[in-house]
């Protein structure tokens, strides 16, 4: 028994110590191929070559833009996609595909293409192809969930009602030209419509019922971009080849393989050459950037982190939002709530730095952002915090140490947080841990942070639970915030009900803002609006971070993403 | 006459006492002697103090993020070194100890009560009884440990508070072993003669599990009672680090190894996982081998 024993430690002993040799023998051998790579690395571009993207979950394998479902297709779709139009680095709409005229009533916009351009099967492309896409997207039989893309062209309702067999404004006027004729005149049309044609003559003699799981979407896709689909390993890998013919050149790589790994091996992947380009979060970047063969790049992002704070409920029937709750009905009880929670020292603890303190809801990112000059900046400051609520009656009456209401009763928030990464926890208990200090009493909503998919839910659905509520946001290219916070938006989960927000928002998308710098004018209002309100905490907009491999070169980055012209990637050696 | 034999046998009786040791007593001999046993209940028992007075000593909040101290090495301040958060590592151990200690006596208390009630009475009646509530026990068998742990515990959170959600969970998904194990002596116990002797004179059935029966199984159970310690210490640990065990904001050994899944903390960080890490493996070991200690104790066969 003693003898058994003494062996079992000591041989336990033993393989801790292979353990630790073994891993700091990787670091040193990973140190040294570091150094050899970089002198290896002479900057010159190379014929071909091969790149691989790593996601963190598997691509649905759903290859056509108005089916797919996850973002692992959209990222594959970029490479094997393009658009009527595109966004540039300023998130502004510029013409791609297709140059286009607005007419005076502005309800029709009529498209010119671009001539020679063509399909991965060699045919090429007409207007028709885009034709094709609008109607399949109005038919009543189509299931995917982008009918909201065609929803604005006049008589596309009739058609998906079934009341008619074409759609009423679209006019074909020859194969480079086409018109499109909108029910109501709304500033974002164009940013509403569907932008990506569809390969009729691929898809020729297939219902659209059926379209969405047919072979020609699934396994054998045909796209426009510089980049065609090869073949495709569920779950692993996706391989991409070059498309000689791409219009706007031929690409330089051979080829790109979207490589599917776990998230806990990204940084090994990365340090050994395995990838060499995945999109990667601020907990990875202090090791990445210690790597000499990789470079961090990052950008302001198009998303940000809020707290909701809720003010009522909706009425799911009736689609309107209701301020029935009140909570944090009183302005400087929410100053002080801001007030109160050290924003800057959050990002540095919890995001590596890698985000930046806002004080509204629009990434400074968008031409529509305000100047900072122009919005109070709320910096941390628990005493002001304190002040505030004392004006506003809210004191501590029976000495507990946390304030009660102005009518005197126990005053408390639950504040709610969604599970997933290990940085959750801390950034949690900051916050509720700064409301405490200032005597705001916070309690974590169900005592531990709740499972993702439940607490989607629990928001929809106006738990109780969630007084005040952890949110992230990234809004997408468009602008126009009344999606998030229009008084009656589904997505204004903090039913935040406010006569001069819906106005505003209605302003900045009227006749008169077809006119640039006025809209940007009603936009800069409500951003004051909602820096004066403060109907949520806005707390920081993230940066976007990527971590790119030396030996790739060419790929530019900007808010939207970065795969903007990936014919013009190229590797090193 | 009748007092002096009265006399005789009593001091026989006490003679026979001193010479011919009882079988508890005997074990408990054999189990002083074994030094790996004593050690490892040495250091789980100190566990144990640590656990229930060390909170009394330490002065570092266990919850409060310090932004200012986030990621420190160990130095004199903080034994251990903080957590990610900024918290000292070794205070969060100390409550630590006692959240993961918590969770293994009260779930291998539950599952011991409720292992040996179905055992006991399934066993004894043998028949239909015992086919049905063994159908019961291989139907608790049958789930998915883990994804039902996650699943049970995802419905139950903030209905029932904090840690007890999952010794409750926990206990209800791991009695079925214990009750397989005491049917099966109840079994081949209740076979003997003593057990006849006291059902033919009409004793009660549950005086005779209880008063009878029970006495002759209560080595395997105990031995079956240490490994569910070992178990669901674990359980705990990989839950909590799967994140769907103890509440984040309460220390336990596994939420603190949660921390570990961070790769940069993984390689760079060790004093912030080891000292759980090697908490959980000492304890393990240490409830092992005291198990392997009372098993060899009580089995008379056993010259060790």
């Amino acid at each position: 028994m003693k003898k058994k024993s003494f062996w079992l430690i000591s041989l336990l002993l033993v393989f801790s110590m292979f353990l630790a040799a073994c891993n700091s023998g990787n670091e040193t051998s990973g140190n040294e191929k570091d150094g050899d790579k970089e002198e290896a690395n002479t900057g010159e571009p190379v014929e071909g070559g091969k790149v691989t993207l790593a996601v963190t979950t598997a691509p649905e394998g759903v290859f056509e833009a108005a089916y797919y479902r996850s973002a692992v297709d959209a990222q594959i779709l970029e490479f094997t996609g393009d658009e009527i139009y595109q966004v540039n680095d300023d998130l502004e709409y510029e013409p791609d595909l297709a140059t286009w005229e607005i007419s005076e009533d502005k309800l029709t916009y009529t498209f010119k293409f671009k001539e020679g351009v063509k399909w991965h099967n060699g045919e090429e492309l007409t207007v028709e192809d885009w034709q094709f896409a609008l109607e399949t997207m109005a038919d009543p039989d189509y299931d995917g969930e982008r009918f909201n893309y065609v929803e604005g062209i006049k008589g596309a309702k009739a058609k998906k009602d079934g009341k008619a067999d074409s759609i009423e404004g679209i006019k074909v006027i020859d194969d480079y030209t086409i018109a499109i004729t909108f029910e109501e005149m709304k500033l974002n049309n164009l940013e509403n419509l569907w932008s990506h044609p569809m390969p009729k003559k691929h898809f020729e003699g297939i219902a659209v019922a059926d379209l969405g799981e047919s072979e020609q979407v699934r396994t054998n896709p045909v796209g426009l971009g510089p980049f065609k689909v090869k073949s495709v390993k569920p779950g692993e890998y996706v391989e991409l080849e070059k498309f000689a013919d791409y219009y706007k050149g031929e690409p330089k790589l051979d080829s790109v393989v979207v490589k599917v790994i776990d998230a806990s091996v990204a940084n090994g992947a990365l340090q050994n050459g395995e990838v060499d380009i995945m999109e990667v979060i601020p907990n990875q970047v202090e090791e990445l950037e210690k790597m000499n063969h990789i470079t961090v790049e990052e950008t302001t992002g198009v998303g940000y982190s809020y707290i909701g704070l809720r003010f009522g409920h909706r009425d799911q029937e009736a689609r309107t939002n209701k301020d029935d709750i009140d909570k944090f009905k009183n302005k400087d009880l929410r100053h002080a709530l801001l007030y109160a929670i050290d924003r800057q020292a959050m990002i540095d603890a919890f995001l590596s730095g890698k985000g930046k303190v806002f004080n509204t809801v629009i990434p400074s990112t968008f031409w529509i952002a305000a100047d900072e000059s122009e919005l109070t900046q709320y910096e941390y400051n628990p005493e002001k915090a304190k002040e505030l609520l004392a004006g506003a009656g809210y004191k501590d009456v029976d000495g507990d140490g946390f304030v009660e209401d102005p009518d005197g009763e126990p005053f408390s928030i639950s504040f709610g947080h969604y599970a997933g990464n290990a940085t959750f926890e801390g950034r949690s208990q900051a916050i509720i841990q700064s409301w405490n200090d200032i005597g705001v009493k916070t309690e974590l909503a169900t005592g531990s942070l709740i499972e993702f998919n439940l607490y989607n839910d629990m928001k929809t659905e106006d738990d109780e639970a969630l007084e005040a509520f952890f949110g992230s946001w990234s809004t997408g290219s468009d602008p126009d915030p009344s999606g998030l916070w229009a008084n009656n938006a589904e997505w204004n989960f903090g039913r935040w009900v406010n006569e001069e927000n819906d106005k505003l928002l209605n302003e900045a998308l009227s006749e008169k803002a077809f006119d640039k710098d006025y809209r940007k004018e009603v936009y800069v209002e409500w951003q004051k609006l909602f820096n004066e309100e403060i109907p949520a905490i806005p707390l920081w907009e993230n940066l976007d971070l990527y971590g790119i491999n030396k030996r790739l070169q060419g790929v530019h980055i900007n808010a939207v993403g970065f795969q903007t012209n990936t014919h013009e990637w190229y590797v090193t050696e | 006459m009748v007092k002096a034999s009265l006399n005789t046998d009593g001091q026989v009786l006490i003679k026979n006492k001193q010479k011919q040791f009882s079988p508890w007593k005997l074990a408990r001999k054999k189990f002083l002697k074994n030094k790996i046993a004593m050690t490892s209940l040495f250091v789980f028992v100190s566990f144990v103090l640590i656990a229930v007075f060390g909170p009394l000593f330490t002065t570092h909040d266990i919850t409060r993020i310090n932004f200012m101290s986030m990621n420190l090495p160990p130095s004199a301040e903080h034994w251990f070194g903080t957590d990610t958060n900024g918290r000292d590592i070794f205070t969060r151990m100390v409550y630590g100890a006692r959240t993961s200690l918590l969770i293994g006596l009260s779930c291998m208390t539950f599952i011991i009560v409720i292992g040996t009630i179905v055992g006991a009475i399934a066993g004894y009646n043998g028949g239909k009884i015992d086919q049905i509530f063994m159908r019961i026990t291989d139907f608790v068998l049958n789930f998915p440990f883990l994804v039902f742990v996650i699943v049970l515990n995802t419905i139950l959170v903030g209905k029932v508070s904090g840690v007890w959600t999952l010794i409750l969970v926990i206990s209800l998904l791991s009695w079925g072993g214990v009750a397989r194990i005491v049917r099966s002596r109840f079994l081949s116990e209740k076979e003997n003669e003593y057990v006849l002797a006291a059902k033919s004179i009409g004793t009660r059935p549950i005086k005779i599990i209880g008063k009878h029966i029970l006495p002759n199984v209560a080595s395997t159970i105990i031995v079956q009672a240490t490994l569910m310690l070992a178990v669901t210490i674990v359980a705990e640990a990989g839950l909590s680090f799967l994140g769907s065990g103890v509440p984040a904001n309460i220390p336990s050994w596994g939420n603190m190894l949660f921390e570990a899944r961070d790769s940069d903390v993984l390689r760079n960080k060790t004093w912030i996982w080891v000292p759980p890490a090697a908490a959980i493996t000492i304890t393990i070991l240490a409830i092992n081998f005291i198990g392997e200690g009372i098993k060899d104790a009580l089995n008379p066969k056993s010259r060790r």
